[in-house]
């Protein structure tokens, strides 16, 4: 499976020219963080990435086909920041509409699977009309999985959440690039993208100025400062190989005095691109 | 058509408090003509103007809201979306004349006024018809168009026909400058009137299969380019 596939992507509404020619590719497995100032041109690349605006130049494919193929939509799940639906819907019924326009097999049992997940198996039978912000985007989370979708563009996702909310978002996601999904994750909070992405893209005025890896595949990069001021920076393959590289740096006879994951200072390259 | 909008689209309407006494109201006003043997066109007035609300809500708020952005991120055609909804409203106001015809008929049959057979079942047919042509312009207006647009351009174009056409009367028979050339060309007149008989079809009290072909085939013309248009607008989320 290929993933996401941007090429020269150019749009603009009237005189204003939102995109300048965006290139992104995003991997299967892999999750990608956008961030950017407001009018930066974010939801306008969300936009034209599911299909709902029309670039006026450039290429988008998913899966190497177009981005408004309806099979590719099937294999696509899309969490918008605010979640709007018939009011008088219960929980149960808006998902079970939704698993039906995905042509879900056993929606009904993939309806109450993704309830129980997101924690809404009680709240399931209420009106939407009663649901709280936090519950709305919990269920908005629930319809994008509902076909265990290959390609997911989160826009916000944990906006109005409580800290269990957040944590619940943190771990689907982390399932879903288990599960070899190709995910795109647009939200203002740079701690919650430090944490879960894997790559970060920094748009500003219409492109993308920066893009920064957060997550090596070949494991986690750390700094380890020494005694007389140096730095040794190495990657690791997992959290537990760190004691071991401090272990044998002390044997040695060097004088560990801090040991630091080594990450991208994301509110600086924010204050430098915006 | 995709049978689980359609299906939604006519749940929606139908679990309505709203619509439900709106039904329960046309049916009693529809008993009360009946039993007194007034007209049934003074209950499919109400059922006309209840049409216009039901279809003002195609589409547009749906943009608004960004209900329809979320509908269109799942495979489903537009096309398809566009002509279940239509359908689906189509439905709901059907069973808004049918249920009052049963009423209505009874009524007539409770006090022994048995001039219903033809005419009852006849006039209902006709609004049905007339309303396909009031629905499918709701959905064009709708196709490009945010929030409730829709229905204040249905008004302001049947406003600018009936002006254009009272204006035109008024030159005809007005001793103006222009009025011997309106006086000599009356085809004028005659090609707005036929206009404002394709656009806002009125129900007539007889089986007229040429009036419903022409009223079912040019509801079809404004779907099509209803479909045309919503195929290639922008629907942009967080727009409103």
């Amino acid at each position: 499976m290929s993933g996401v596939r941007v090429r020269g992507l150019r749009k603009s509404f009237a005189a204003q020219q939102v995109l300048l020619g965006i290139d992104l590719d995003i991997n299967p497995g892999e999750v990608v963080g956008l961030i950017g100032p407001n009018g930066a041109g974010k939801t306008t690349l969300m936009s034209c990435l599911l299909g709902f605006l029309f670039p006026n130049e450039g290429e988008i494919t998913i899966d190497d086909r177009p981005a408004d193929d309806l099979p590719i939509r099937a294999r696509t799940g899309f969490v918008p920041e605010r979640m709007n639906f018939d009011r008088r819907a219960t929980g149960r019924a808006f998902l079970r509409y939704m698993a039906r326009l995905t042509r879900v097999d056993n929606p009904d049992d993939r309806v109450e699977r993704l309830l129980a997940r997101v924690d809404l198996a009680q709240a399931a039978k209420k009106p939407l009309s009663q649901y709280s912000r936090g519950m709305l985007q919990r269920i908005g989370m629930a319809q994008a999985l509902i076909a265990e979708p290959d390609f997911l563009f989160l826009d916000e996702p944990t906006s109005g959440l409580d800290p269990n909310g957040v944590m619940l978002v943190r771990e689907i996601i982390a399932e879903e690039r288990q599960r070899g999904a190709a995910v795109l994750l647009n939200s203002h909070q740079l701690a919650e993208v430090e944490r879960v992405c894997d790559r970060v893209l920094f748009l500003s005025k219409g492109l993308i100025a920066q893009s920064e890896t957060l997550r090596h595949a070949e494991g986690i990069p750390i700094a380890i400062t020494l005694l007389g001021g140096e730095i040794v920076r190495l990657t690791v393959a997992n959290e537990e190989a760190i004691a071991g590289e401090v272990r044998r740096l002390v044997e040695s006879g060097a004088g560990v005095i801090d040991v630091r994951r080594q990450s991208a200072d994301l509110e600086q390259i924010f204050r430098s691109t915006s | 058509m995709s049978g689980v909008v359609f299906r939604e689209t006519v749940r929606r309407h139908v679990r309505n408090g709203l619509y439900v006494v709106l039904l329960v109201v046309i049916a009693a006003l529809a008993l009360t003509c009946g039993a007194l043997g007034g007209p049934s066109g003074f209950w499919m007035g109400f059922v006309t103007l209840a049409g216009v609300i039901l279809g003002c809500q195609l589409i547009g708020p749906e943009f608004s809201s960004g209900t329809l952005q979320l509908v269109l991120a799942k495979p489903v055609n537009r096309t398809s979306y566009l002509l279940s909804r239509y359908a689906g409203v189509v439905v709901a106001v059907a069973i808004y004349l049918a249920v009052p015809a049963v009423f209505d008929v009874a009524g007539r049959v409770f006090v022994n006024k048995t001039s219903f057979a033809k005419e009852m079942f006849v006039a209902p047919l006709n609004t049905a018809i007339a309303y396909l042509m009031t629905a499918a312009l709701l959905v064009f207006f709708g196709s490009f168009t945010r929030s409730y647009l829709n229905v204040a351009l249905y008004f302001l174009t049947q406003t600018i026909l009936y002006m254009t056409g009272g204006a035109l009367s008024a030159i005809e028979t007005g001793s103006f400058a222009i009025s011997p050339f309106f006086k000599k060309h009356p085809e004028f007149h005659d090609a707005l009137r036929q206009v404002m008989r394709n656009v806002f079809p009125s129900a007539t009290q007889e089986i007229d299969w040429r009036w419903m072909l022409m009223v079912v085939s040019n509801a079809a013309v404004v779907l099509l380019l209803a479909s045309l248009v919503f195929r290639r607008r922008e629907v942009p989320y967080g727009a409103d």
